[in-house]
């Protein structure tokens, strides 16, 4: 199955381990400081107001 | 007085991009054929002898690839300039330019910027068939984030690269591929034109043509013709279509209550629709009648030399139809 076997970041996780260039402990690591990072941002979007009307044609062109 | 020499379009815009890449090493270029072979039209030759393979980067046949890569770096502080070598082949990287490039700016809030260039080509009657002959700048300028940019001399083109350079937005650059050759004069000293600033190319009293990229040109030679006829035509040109200087356009409308609108691109939904509707909306108690859009034929652009030649708007036709207007 492409979905599982396939996985490119898996499989580029088991490479990193298999030639010891990183392990599971440190990998896991990664996975949990990116997943609080968007809880983080998640929350932070819901507790925000919504903008305000007039900033709707803000920031099209630097 | 600044000193002068004649360059032609082409050697207008290599100079600018080879000032800008002198004067900023964020600036690089991509694309097909660019380096060794300096374009289908020689327009960057010597830009890899100066600059070197890694600033001149010659690209696999690959426009989505390397515009992607481009909009990537643009985002991450290098302003590239991509060479799409024939506008035909915009089809190809409509998603990177229209879906990535003209919104990563509003999507982030104003924290993310792309500041990159692409160059393409427009225009028909040099018999290259329907795939290399197209002039699909509207497209773009439908865009919210895109800017676009025609020159139509020497001058003009090498000012509006630096500004297009410089921008800190997704700029595109039409080129006429039948305008490489025009010559005009161009300081030796650098200078920018901003966006958004139409110029009055011929000034007159009778009739407005607004022209835009070589149609400038055709518009020049019909205003020519007209004053033979004792009919005193304004051509003006506005250089960049989005931003689009209304306001010039509109003032020369209201001084000559006649207005034709002159564009390669096919009028249908076309560049010569959306000024001929500024004009009809802003100006129309000024007007003494509707007005006129001349563009492209709406059809493929075919091979077959007479018949492409019935499709490309003419000083001939530019001319009738004005002294129609006038009558």
């Amino acid at each position: 199955m492409w979905k599982t076997d396939r996985d490119p970041v898996k499989m580029m996780a088991d490479w990193l381990t298999a030639e010891k260039l990183t392990d599971r402990a440190q990998l896991d690591g990664i996975r949990s400081e990116i997943e609080s990072e968007i809880e983080k941002a998640v929350a932070f979007a819901i507790d925000s107001p919504y903008p305000s009307p007039d900033k709707v044609d803000q920031d099209i062109y630097a | 007085m600044p000193e002068t020499r004649e360059l032609t379009l082409g050697e207008a815009v290599r100079e600018a991009l080879a000032e800008e890449m002198r004067r900023d090493s964020r600036v690089f270029m991509c694309g097909e054929d660019i380096a060794e072979a300096g374009t289908v039209y020689k327009v960057l030759t010597g830009m890899v002898e100066e600059f070197g393979p890694e600033r001149i980067l010659d690209t696999p046949i690959s426009e989505p690839g390397f515009t992607g890569i481009a909009v990537g770096a643009a985002m991450t502080g290098m302003r590239p300039v991509v060479d799409i070598m024939f506008g035909d082949f915009s089809t190809l990287v409509m998603d990177q330019m229209v879906n990535q490039a003209a919104k990563v700016h509003y999507m982030s809030g104003g924290k993310w910027k792309v500041p990159m260039v692409m160059r393409a080509t427009l225009g028909a009657s040099r018999r290259s068939a329907a795939q290399h002959s197209q002039s699909l700048h509207a497209w773009f300028c439908h865009i919210p984030g895109l800017k676009v940019v025609l020159p139509s001399t020497p001058y003009d083109a090498k000012g509006l690269m630096k500004t297009a350079i410089r921008d800190d937005n997704p700029v595109v650059f039409f080129e006429d591929k039948m305008m490489y050759k025009l010559k005009g004069p161009v300081p030796k000293e650098d200078y920018t034109i901003p966006f958004g600033v139409a110029d009055v190319k011929r000034e007159g009293t009778d009739i407005t043509i607004v022209a835009t990229s070589s149609m400038v040109q055709v518009a020049l030679g019909a205003a020519r013709m007209l004053d033979e006829e004792g009919i005193s035509a304004e051509v003006v040109d506005p250089r960049t279509v989005w931003p689009l200087d209304e306001e010039t356009i509109l003032k020369s409308v209201k001084k000559t209550s006649r207005a034709i609108v002159v564009d390669e691109g096919y009028e249908r939904y076309g560049v010569t629709a959306e000024i001929a509707s500024v004009i009809a909306e802003k100006a129309f108690f000024d007007l003494e009648g509707p007005v006129k859009r001349i563009g492209a034929m709406h059809v493929p652009i075919p091979f077959s030399p007479p018949l492409e030649d019935a499709t490309v708007p003419t000083e001939k036709q530019v001319f009738e139809a004005a002294r129609k207007m006038c009558g």
